[in-house]
């Protein structure tokens, strides 16, 4: 397979017209786009979202019901007046509707009972529906001061159209949550006497865990990911007409009669895709960000991140360029490669927001997106590059790993493993 | 060694390859010879188990290669019309790789290698291109691909169309040399007479998909007519003398051409004696005599009504 995998590359290195395409023009597109449309993105691409926050809960009934408790305890007087004190000031809702109002820009909140907000999310007309569920605050303290075993949760929905601006709100949920339990514990292991000193810092949750501490993503960085998980496909379909070159001269029977399963064929054709499609993806981004500055600051762990997802686009790019030759040798035609890199390439192009701004798609065209291939891999590129965690950009990845079996399943049975197609 | 019995191949409702028989002994030359269109290249495509047959069998030593083509594919040398090469590829790279894909390896590989370069002639131009070589050049890599593996048998298809007669004649050479010297079985097609009457034991001759006669070249030419053709070159033309040879019973037909006469007599008729003499008495200087001898290209059109290159 090694040897079928060297001769593709060799060939693809050789070809200068098929090469210009697949890495300058990308770069080219880049450079116009990204500064043609700088102006478009920086006013668009800032991450503005409407939270429905729903309150079943009721704060002062529970503060005032957890003091009768802690009366009716055999407790020394000293530590029901601290427990007391701490329980007035440990209000979980008031510290998260100041984290979303006050420290978060692109946040609106808009307080409304459950059927409302439902409605409107299903409406499009809110993103993200916040519910603090009904003794909240009262699990909160009792787990928190009195080792109560009931857990106090915070329910988030995510619109279908929304999926993005959810993942972000739902991480810094959930580091609101932790740093609330852990400031709580750290309060609970100090003794009663210190319980009055706990607080929330909620500017450093908000600076170290939103999309706030990077920049917002520039046209320069949009536009990189967006040709990239473009002309990645132009790598599958150009090996497609190579395939039909070897076809059609007949290159493919000798290799059929050396009796080498002609398996080791495609799958030398997938490798060269998937190891080209990594090269060029990241020579792409390595040239946006020294000629260009994107991508910065530069960390290791975004950076990672980044060359895992261009590992699993490019096993999917693979995939269809194995699909796209399977046809090809099947049929003995060239015009599925043709059409392909002519057409569905633009299409899905569209869809996945290669060329605009996923944003500005009507919510449908967002929906569909997001299940294409490339779409699904520059949404998971924006949230590396904002530094989201694996955790938000896995399900991505998966997505994409299951499309690529599929598909590669299907080029299997496509492709003729016995003699050559006649 | 190689056998078909009623080979068959239908594509749709046109009959390319209808019921032929042919077969092949270690160490035999064979042409099949036709004009193009013939059948030939489907033919040896199902043989070299690359198109399956609508009907028939292809058995080799006996063993039924259309249910196994892995009997017979790692023992043949297939030269397609086409040249099967890489042309973004040096010579050297494109016999490597398909060396390696016959599984040499190593210092064996390297070998054989040049061995097969050197074989075809183009040891000094291996690092080259295959796109910027001649025509011919192609060629002759395009037979040395299918040597590496050192098979029992090759199959050569068109070896030589659209060449220069350098090459042409470096290949036929070559192949006639791998024949003989290295006893190697030879099939090869063919539309050009002169190539299978040089290389080939035996001959078959096909044409709309059907094999029309067989046989070694003298066998073939001998199912022409039993009439030979005399061309007497004369000094000057002269008419009492064309008068003479009609009145001669054994002439059946005298015919003039620029440099004198054609007469048509039955085949060993021993007429010249005759000739020699009618001349002497009507003083008809005859400057060469030349019994034209049936070729294969005269048998094809004998019984096709057909020329090999129509």
């Amino acid at each position: 397979m090694f040897n079928f995998w060297e001769k593709d590359m060799k060939l693809l290195w050789r070809d200068r017209t098929e090469l210009l395409v697949i890495f300058l023009m990308p770069f080219i597109l880049i450079i116009i786009l990204g500064f043609a449309l700088g102006s478009v993105m920086s006013g668009e691409m800032t991450f503005d979202m409407t939270v429905a926050l729903v309150e079943k809960d009721n704060p002062a009934e529970a503060a005032s019901s957890f003091v009768k408790q802690l009366e009716e305890q055999p407790l020394p007087e000293q530590a029901i007046t601290g427990l007391t004190q701490a329980a007035e000031q440990l209000q979980p809702n008031q510290i998260l509707q100041q984290l979303l109002e006050e420290e978060l820009d692109f946040v609106t909140v808009k307080q409304m009972d459950a059927e409302q907000a439902e409605a409107q999310l299903a409406a499009q007309e809110i993103d993200v529906i916040i519910t603090i569920p009904e003794n909240f605050t009262s699990d909160f303290l009792q787990a928190s001061l009195l080792n109560g075993s009931e857990k106090s949760t915070i329910h988030i929905v995510k619109g279908e159209h929304s999926h993005l601006e959810g993942d972000i709100l739902q991480n810094i949920i959930g580091q609101f949550t932790a740093t609330m339990n852990l400031e709580t514990a750290i309060a609970k292991a100090a003794g009663p006497n210190m319980s009055a000193d706990v607080e929330v810092d909620i500017e450093s949750i908000a600076k170290e865990e939103t999309i706030t501490n990077r920049e917002p993503i520039s046209s320069m960085e949009y536009y990189t990911i967006g040709m990239a998980v473009m002309f990645a496909f132009f790598v599958a379909s150009t090996m497609a007409g190579k395939a039909y070159t070897e076809h059609s001269q007949l290159v493919l029977n000798r290799i059929i009669l050396s009796g080498r399963h002609p398996l080791y064929f495609l799958l030398g054709k997938l490798l060269a895709v998937i190891l080209m499609t990594i090269i060029q993806m990241l020579l792409l981004f390595g040239l946006s960000s020294l000629l260009m500055q994107s991508f910065q600051p530069f960390t290791w762990e975004i950076s990672l991140t980044i060359l895992a997802i261009t590992v699993f686009y490019a096993v999917a790019v693979g995939a269809i360029g194995s699909l796209l030759i399977a046809i090809t040798i099947r049929f003995n035609s060239n015009s599925v490669a043709g059409s392909f890199s002519g057409g569905v390439v633009s299409v899905m192009e569209l869809l996945g927001g290669s060329f605009t701004p996923i944003t500005t798609f009507p919510d449908i065209i967002q929906t569909i997106g997001s299940w294409t291939p490339n779409g699904m891999t520059l949404r998971a590129y924006m949230l590396a590059n904002q530094g989201m965690p694996l955790a938000d950009i896995l399900p991505y990845m998966y997505r994409l790993i299951i499309i690529a079996v599929v598909i590669f399943a299907i080029s299997l049975m496509i492709f003729p493993t016995r003699r050559a197609a006649s | 060694m190689l056998e078909t019995e009623a080979l068959r191949k239908v594509f749709k409702k046109q009959v390319a390859v209808d019921d032929v028989n042919l077969y092949l002994k270690q160490g035999e030359s064979v042409g099949l010879l036709g004009p193009n269109g013939a059948g030939k290249s489907t033919f040896i495509s199902m043989i070299a188990t690359l198109t399956k047959p609508t009907s028939g069998i292809v058995t080799w030593n006996g063993k039924n290669v259309i249910k196994n083509p892995n009997i017979i594919r790692p023992t043949l040398g297939m030269v397609p019309q086409e040249i099967a090469l890489y042309k973004e590829l040096s010579a050297y790279e494109n016999v490597k790789f398909f060396g390696k894909i016959y599984r040499l390896h190593g210092k064996k590989l390297e070998q054989r290698v040049q061995e097969v370069i050197e074989l075809v002639g183009l040891k000094d131009r291996q690092k080259e291109l295959v796109n910027n070589y001649s025509g011919g050049m192609q060629r002759r890599i395009n037979i040395a691909v299918a040597l590496l593996h050192e098979p029992e048998i090759i199959i050569m298809d068109e070896p030589t169309v659209g060449i220069d007669p350098q090459s042409r004649n470096y290949i036929l050479e070559m192949v006639k040399k791998l024949n003989e010297e290295k006893g190697m079985t030879v099939l090869y097609t063919s539309h050009y007479m002169e190539e299978v009457e040089r290389l080939c034991d035996r001959i078959y001759i096909m044409d709309h998909g059907k094999v029309i006669a067989t046989g070694t070249k003298d066998e073939l030419t001998g199912i022409l007519s039993s009439e030979e053709t005399i061309n007497l070159e004369l000094e000057q033309q002269s008419k009492v003398f064309e008068e003479a040879l009609r009145e001669q019973s054994t002439v059946l037909k005298v015919t003039e051409w620029e440099k004198g006469l054609r007469l048509i007599v039955p085949k060993n008729s021993r007429e010249l004696a005759g000739i020699f003499h009618l001349a002497e008495q009507y003083q008809a200087a005859i400057t060469s005599v030349n019994i034209q001898v049936p070729s294969l290209e005269d048998v094809f059109l004998h019984l096709t009504g057909r020329r090999l290159r129509d």
